[in-house]
């Protein structure tokens, strides 16, 4: 199972982790698309944010997934309170104006998918992206 | 003198008053004025825009005024790096390459304060403004 991500034209793929692959396919399996906002952040540096509010996303406690907060390139972070999903197009890190903030890594978008992180990043000059995000099976 | 600066970011003006108390970087920005460019929102530290100018560039700056947090209407200076920022909420002098680090308060926002900073919050969702800082001298 995967998540698929398109915003300006552009798909990519990630691919989902383990621990959280069965919850997470399971849920979209009845909610197949979410529209959403990607707001870039600012505080965790080249990445954007998708709200879960709203969009019918609860998905409960990842079961056996450790806490994280390094958003290594192309990584889908879920944060703890599973609200928010950010998405990090370079090397960031979740944080907060508190400081660090720690969430599940869900997955990862894959090496055919450089074009979606090029176009993530063009947020940090254009602003927020419109985006849609699916689960598929390959 | 009192030293005063107009900020004009898109179609939205301000004046700041420079603080003197920051002697050689106050002295540093007014005497690179005019600077035009394009304010981005920061993606490390927090509520407020940059811009990078390489006329306000010193790699050693001194001590004058220096925060780590930046608080809403303040112009900061980061001239190790020639960064001018403006705060419009909670924020801190970070970046992908140093992370925590310090800027000078160099200046404050002193009329059109709520029109303005709206105006820099916005560039997070509508991306980057034009933004050109001049002397404002006379008014």
């Amino acid at each position: 199972m995967f998540l698929e991500l398109t915003t300006g034209g552009v798909t990519g793929r990630a691919v989902l982790t383990d621990a959280t692959a069965e919850p997470v396919s399971r849920l979209l399996a009845v909610l197949p698309l979410i529209n959403a906002a990607l707001v870039p952040s600012c505080w965790s540096g080249p990445a954007c944010e998708i709200d879960l509010s709203g969009t019918g996303f609860e998905l409960g406690e990842p079961g056996g997934l450790p806490l994280g907060c390094s958003l290594y390139t192309g990584m889908l972070m879920l944060r703890r309170d599973r609200k928010v999903l950010e998405i990090s197009y370079g090397p960031a890190e979740s944080r907060s104006a508190t400081g660090v903030q720690y969430g599940f890594a869900i997955g990862r978008f894959d090496d055919d998918s450089r074009g979606l992180l090029a176009t993530l990043a063009t947020s940090h000059d254009v602003g927020e992206l419109h985006g849609s995000l699916r689960a598929v099976d390959r | 003198m009192r030293r005063e600066i107009r900020i004009r970011l898109g179609d939205v003006c301000c004046l700041a008053v420079l603080h003197d108390d920051a002697p050689t970087l106050s002295a540093l920005l007014w005497d690179a004025l005019p600077v035009t460019g394009e304010l981005r929102h920061l993606r490390w530290g927090g509520e407020a825009g940059y811009v990078l100018s390489g006329a306000v560039k010193n790699e050693s700056p001194p001590d004058e005024r220096r925060v780590s947090m930046y608080g809403r209407g303040q112009i900061l200076l980061r001239a190790e790096h020639g960064e001018i920022a403006i705060g419009y909420g909670q924020g801190q002098a970070r970046d992908g390459i140093s992370r925590g680090s310090e800027a000078c308060h160099v200046a404050s926002v002193v009329t059109n304060v709520d029109a303005f900073l709206d105006r820099v919050a916005r560039t997070r969702r509508t991306g980057k403004a034009p933004v050109e800082i001049t002397r404002a001298e006379g008014e």
